[in-house]
């Protein structure tokens, strides 16, 4: 039995699980702030001591799902509250597992006048990361709401407070928690990001494209097949041996 | 491999919703006082492959995990408040909001119902209705033979007595207004309802407290703009395909490997 076939096996599920990315990529090129996910695979070295020549063998073995932080396509609403950041920054939203991080800026004012997302999450203002932050809260009777590129937002004449605005050192940092949420990695801490402009009017899109999406939906389902190839050609070879020691 | 599957699954449901969606906005493309719908979708919740922290086969702590998403679903219609086109009727009971705000509406049942469309008459009694006979708030009455009904900027309606020419002013329109107008309930034949979501109404003349003002003899069209209906369309129609052809390689996939 030749060992190869398992190093062929696993490039075979590793692509697989490439392919389960790449659906949800593809699922989600309507998802308003969405970021595209990629899998990292390693090379694993595996090897075995047993007799007199060492033998090396090598896997592929998943690394870890990393967010494409590339900027995707503004469209204009016209709605005052949808918000787009240009740059690399992220809003900072409360939820009831902690705070999490969003492009999909769809803000509305709740009736209490707290400025959520449309999933009811509290937006954050800026400030100070060691102190709490209060939500920014329109004054009842507002009807016109600007938001300036520094993210600061007004209620007809009077600033209300700030957006705020943070970025990560790598996409790393960044676990998908669903719902165009994501989660700091522990360790990770997020900083305030100064760089980044606030675009009122628009929301921005997913950043998967169909051509990027079809581009890796059929690398990953040719590479399969060429493990699979592999897999059978190892198959043949090992039939063709028991048969060849079998007539002795 | 079934993730796949179902991921793409959920990418076809969620562009299929997207088309009834955008089918319904362009449906409404003449529809006086319409607001256009937009689906919004969110990523579904992720499986975890490998929790962060783990130990790889070399004993090494691994820092990051690998989630792996499941698809996507819809997760709000958001109603898009961009003013639509004013037209001219020449109708002197026709009027347009210029800005923000609402007419109200006395529904059958008593309570309020919220309008941009404009088209109003006069009922026999000579009260402001909307063309299918609901009253306008707060209650205008137009009296017998006049010769002319003015209304201004500010909701100030006037009318013309007959024979001394003089005028008389009978009451005053009033809009209103929400915190958040985006989470007004259709109710269909372009009304809305106020819900927890939008906040309560708050109703002043128009022009203001940041309310529109209302333009006699106009009427507002729909906010629908066809051609980016017809790009969202055609986008949501390639975006089901991709999906679509993910389902063709998944299979495909499957078929590879029970072959053997």
């Amino acid at each position: 039995m030749s060992d190869g076939i398992y190093a062929a096996l696993s490039g075979a599920i590793a692509s697989e699980r490439s392919l389960d990315v790449v659906a949800n990529n593809v699922a989600n090129v309507g998802t308003d702030g969405f970021r595209g996910e990629r899998l990292a695979f390693r090379e694993t070295v595996s090897r075995a001591a047993s007799g007199p020549t060492p033998v090396t063998l090598r896997y592929t073995e998943l690394e870890e799902a990393r967010v494409d932080l590339s900027e995707g396509p503004l469209r204009e609403t016209g709605n005052p509250l949808d918000l787009a950041i240009s740059g690399d920054a992220f809003f900072e939203v409360r939820t009831a597992e902690g705070p999490r991080f969003t492009r999909a800026g769809s803000f509305v004012v709740g009736p209490d006048g707290v400025v959520t997302t449309r999933s009811g999450d509290v937006v954050l203002s800026d400030g100070p990361r060691d102190r709490p932050r209060p939500p920014l809260v329109v004054p009842p009777g507002t009807t016109s709401l600007s938001v300036a590129s520094d993210g600061t937002l007004s209620a007809g004449e009077t600033a209300v407070g700030r957006v705020a605005l943070v970025r990560f050192g790598s996409a790393s940092d960044l676990v998908s928690s669903g719902g165009a949420l994501y989660s700091a990695r522990a360790g990770a801490t997020p900083v305030r990001a100064t760089e980044a402009t606030v675009v009122q009017g628009f929301l921005e899109g997913a950043n998967v494209g169909p051509i990027g999406g079809m581009n890796e939906l059929i690398t990953a389902s040719r590479t399969f097949e060429s493990f699979q190839r592999v897999i059978q050609t190892f198959r043949t070879l090992d039939e063709r041996t028991a048969r060849d020691l079998a007539k002795g | 491999m079934f993730r796949a599957l179902h991921s793409a699954a959920t990418g076809m449901l969620a562009e299929q919703t997207h088309i009834d969606v955008i089918s319904h906005n362009i449906a409404n493309v003449e529809t006086t006082g319409f607001r256009r719908l937009h689906a919004e979708f969110r990523d579904l919740v992720y499986t975890e492959m490998r929790s962060p922290g783990t130990r790889n086969a070399q004993g090494q702590v691994i820092p990051t995990g690998v989630m792996i998403g499941s698809g996507t679903r819809l997760s709000s219609t958001e109603m898009s408040m961009t003013q639509g086109t004013l037209s001219p009727t020449g109708n002197p009971l026709d009027f347009a909001i210029e800005g923000n705000g609402f007419f109200q509406l006395r529904r059958p049942d008593g309570t309020t119902a919220y309008t941009r469309n404009g088209n109003f008459a006069l009922d026999p009694e000579g009260r402001l209705v909307t063309a299918e006979g609901m009253q306008v708030e707060p209650a205008i009455t137009v009296p017998q033979g006049v010769t002319a009904v003015n209304v201004a900027a500010d909701g100030t309606v006037t009318v013309t007595m007959p024979g001394s020419g003089e005028t008389q002013e009978v009451g005053r329109l009033e809009l209103a207004s929400f915190a958040n107008a985006t989470g007004l309930e259709p109710l269909g034949r372009n009304m809305y309802r106020a819900t927890t979501a939008s906040g309560p109404a708050l109703t002043a003349q128009p022009g203001n407290e940041g309310l529109g003002t209302v333009a006699q003899g106009m009427l507002e069209g729909s906010n629908v703009e066809v051609v980016t209906e017809m790009i969202d369309l055609i986008s949501s129609q390639r975006a089901y395909e991709l999906n679509n052809r993910v389902v063709q390689a998944a299979d495909e996939m499957l078929r590879k490997a029970t072959e053997g």
